[in-house]
């Protein structure tokens, strides 16, 4: 019996009877929604911190500790943004896109559950309900690109029909295999009737699946809708403010979901040693989507004629064999013995190798040495980026270190060393250097010392023309102000100004400093 | 439950007829569409209402999930039909026809004899349903694969009319 039907038992007791019946639903969804939105919100941080370690970058790292408040810095962000909506779009159907494209997403969780008896509504009809659900969140983005009233959102919205239309078909052929096998569509029953993850037992279903799924949730090597590069930002271009984060808040909804669904139907749901289920449930979805992650930053994302080429022409054609395959196996072996994957595997396996040779991609024919080899290379150097240091630096806490031939930006005047000559001012090429020099003592003593580093191009010929060395470029490599007139530096600054060692000058502290640093921690290390 | 049922029926009965009177009467095809989607799900709705869950999921997943986003893409390529119906010599049968379907329905609620049925429906439905389709004797194999072929045929007949020669 599930948590939900004992919770109405208990409460019967205390409260009428309609009342009992209806607020067990009612406490679950405020749970299952806040707990959504919690991990919706982990993921999106996992996300983007985990894709900027991939690209050997830091990723969101200034809100709170590691940048874990960075969702809710968003969140915030979005909700007092001003929503826009344009002049001459279709108002109610703009306003009602982001909800009826998040609503779905939300609804999927209805039928997932994470353990034991902890499901909101195990229906007989489970994966179908799913299906069916899933299909309705495009109607949201094609009210949003319709009713924005905009050519790239048009364009995007039409691109989104025509792929969703054509990923649904392998995605719901590929979840028959695994229908036949446990001869059951009630989630439930198809994670208890898992002995042995149907990620092995059905292995080419899983990968039709995974890849129609990617697409269904427009993650990258299938993200056309959106592509940043060719039309803006696709459907939500006129969306800003809570509108957008609906959006955003349902795409993410959908990838959990699908992460959920994966690990339900191919890796076994919340079952698994030692752990507690749900704990096992939450490591496996949160393990899918980060592999969705990974492909999305290591894979280019493709052509729209190859995108629907690859679904028409390669998953489901293969999703059709893995029916008639399974469908003999289920003859020949009604029990499914866990020795089949072997079998399965290899299968699936030649298959895949045999049929991504019917096409040619550049007037060459696919072959596994190139694109199998190649995609598996890209992965593992993504992977490996993982465990290497970010190139970019914590900006202001850490610096990085210039090579020992590098000139920054700033020049250093030595006082003892200057002789007065102006053999500088009258090198600089634009006559930014402006010196006046008095008889002193012990020879010329400089007076007046300005230099309009607004103007200066760094050319280093003062420094080369100096005859006693001293002046040359200091290490820094920042300098910025508002007013240009702060950038003329004058002689109290020069004389103030900290004398940081230069190579230029003193050779032999030149062979103490590190060679070239961008890639290599930076001292004192992180 | 059974006051939660008839509050769910009449609720949806009555946006079910109102969606439906809002694509005909509407003039923004676009909008028009959007009440059909709306149409076809509280349909679905009433399946679930009748115990009848795969229907209901088939009827989301066919109808919102493929047909409605169909005609939406149709609307979407075709030019200058935001603004009503684009010619009107068809008016007159377009008419004729329609009362003729009216007529025809009203005629057959109301000569049917409903039932209502007092035993317990099947639950889950799906297995029944497999079985009155594909079952040897009693179920409908034959029409279910005439259907089919009709299905690829058409679907052939489409690729060779759109082919580029």
């Amino acid at each position: 019996m599930g948590i939900l039907e004992q919770f109405e038992q208990w409460l019967v007791n205390y409260w009428p009877s309609w009342a009992a019946y209806l607020v067990p639903p009612l406490v679950a969804f405020a749970i299952l929604s806040t707990f959504i939105l919690v991990v919706v919100m982990a993921f999106i941080y996992i996300e983007r911190r985990g894709i900027g370690r991939f690209q050997v970058r830091l990723g969101p790292n200034r809100a709170g500790p590691f940048g874990v408040l960075q969702p809710v810095a968003d969140a915030i962000k979005v909700l007092i943004k001003e929503d826009i909506i344009p002049a001459k779009g279709d108002r109610w159907v703009h306003w009602l896109a982001p909800i009826i494209a998040f609503i779905p997403a939300l609804m999927i969780f209805a039928v997932i559950p994470f353990g034991h008896g902890a499901i909101f509504a195990d229906l007989n009809i489970g994966i179908l309900y799913i299906i069916a659900i899933s299909s309705l969140g495009i109607i949201g983005v094609f009210m949003a690109g319709w009713g924005s009233n905009n050519k790239y959102s048009l364009v995007s919205a039409m691109r989104t029909v025509a792929q969703m239309i054509s990923y649904e078909i392998p995605l719901v052929l590929s979840i028959i295999g695994v229908l036949i096998i446990t001869g059951s569509l009630s989630m439930v029953s198809i994670v208890e009737g898992q002995h042995v993850p149907f990620l092995l037992l059905q292995p080419l279903g899983f990968l039709i699946f995974f890849l129609a799924a990617a697409a269904e949730i427009n993650r990258t090597p299938f993200d056309l809708l959106e592509a940043e590069s060719e039309i803006v930002a696709g459907y939500h271009i006129e969306y800003s403010g809570m509108k957008f984060g609906l959006f955003y808040l349902g795409e993410y909804t959908h990838a959990f979901a699908i992460s959920a669904i994966v690990a339900i139907l191919f890796l076994g749901g919340w079952s698994g040693p030692f752990l507690p289920p749900a704990l096992w449930f939450l490591i496996k979805v949160f393990s899918v989507f980060i592999v969705l992650f990974w492909l999305r930053s290591t894979l280019p994302r493709l052509r729209v004629d190859q995108l629907m080429g690859f679904a028409w022409k390669c998953l489901f054609p293969l999703a059709l064999i893995n029916i008639f395959i399974t469908g003999i196996e289920a003859i020949i072996w009604p029990n499914f013995p866990w020795q089949l994957l072997i079998l399965n595997i290899l299968i699936a396996a030649l298959l895949i190798v045999l049929w991504s040779g019917f096409f040619r991609v550049a007037g060459e024919r696919v072959s596994f040495e190139r694109y199998g080899r190649g995609i598996a290379k890209g992965l593992a150097l993504t992977f490996r980026h993982l465990f290497r240091h970010p190139i970019t630096v914590q900006y202001p806490e850490q610096r990085l270190t210039p090579s020992r031939r590098f000139r920054g930006n700033l020049l250093v005047w030595d006082v003892e060393r200057c002789n007065g000559c102006r053999a500088c001012a009258r090198m600089c090429p634009i006559s930014i250097i402006d010196i006046e020099t008095a008889r002193g003592d012990k020879g010329l003593v400089v007076e007046r010392l300005e230099i309009d580093f607004g103007r200066c191009m760094f050319c280093g010929l003062c420094v080369e023309a100096c005859p006693v060395e001293a002046l040359f470029m200091s290490r820094d490599y920042e300098k910025a102000s508002y007013r240009r007139e702060l950038l003329v530096m004058k002689k109290e600054q020069f004389v103030a100004a900290e004398k940081r060692p230069s190579a230029y000058a003193y050779p032999e502290l030149e062979a103490e400093m590190p060679p070239q640093t961008l890639l290599a921690p930076p001292k004192g290390g992180r | 439950m059974e006051t939660g049922i008839a509050i769910s029926f009449w609720i949806l009965a009555a946006v079910t007829i109102a969606s439906a009177l809002a694509v005909v009467l509407f003039r923004n095809i676009f909008h028009a569409a959007l009440f059909l989607v709306l149409c076809f799900f509280t349909i679905a709705g009433i399946f679930v209402i009748l115990s009848a869950d795969f229907l209901a999921a088939a009827q989301v997943l066919i109808y919102v999930g493929a047909i409605a986003v169909l005609i939406i893409f149709a609307i979407m390529l075709t030019r200058e039909t935001q603004r009503g119906s684009p010619s009107g010599r068809l008016r007159l049968p377009a008419l004729m026809v329609g009362l003729l379907f009216l007529a025809t329905m009203v005629f057959i609620v109301v000569s049917t004899d409903w039932q209502v049925i007092t035993e317990i429906p099947d639950q889950p439905t799906t297995s029944a349903i497999a079985q009155a389709l594909f079952s040897g004797e009693e179920g409908f194999v034959l029409p279910f694969e005439i259907a089919a072929a009709l299905l690829l045929a058409a679907i052939i007949g489409a690729i060779v009319l759109v082919r580029e020669r």
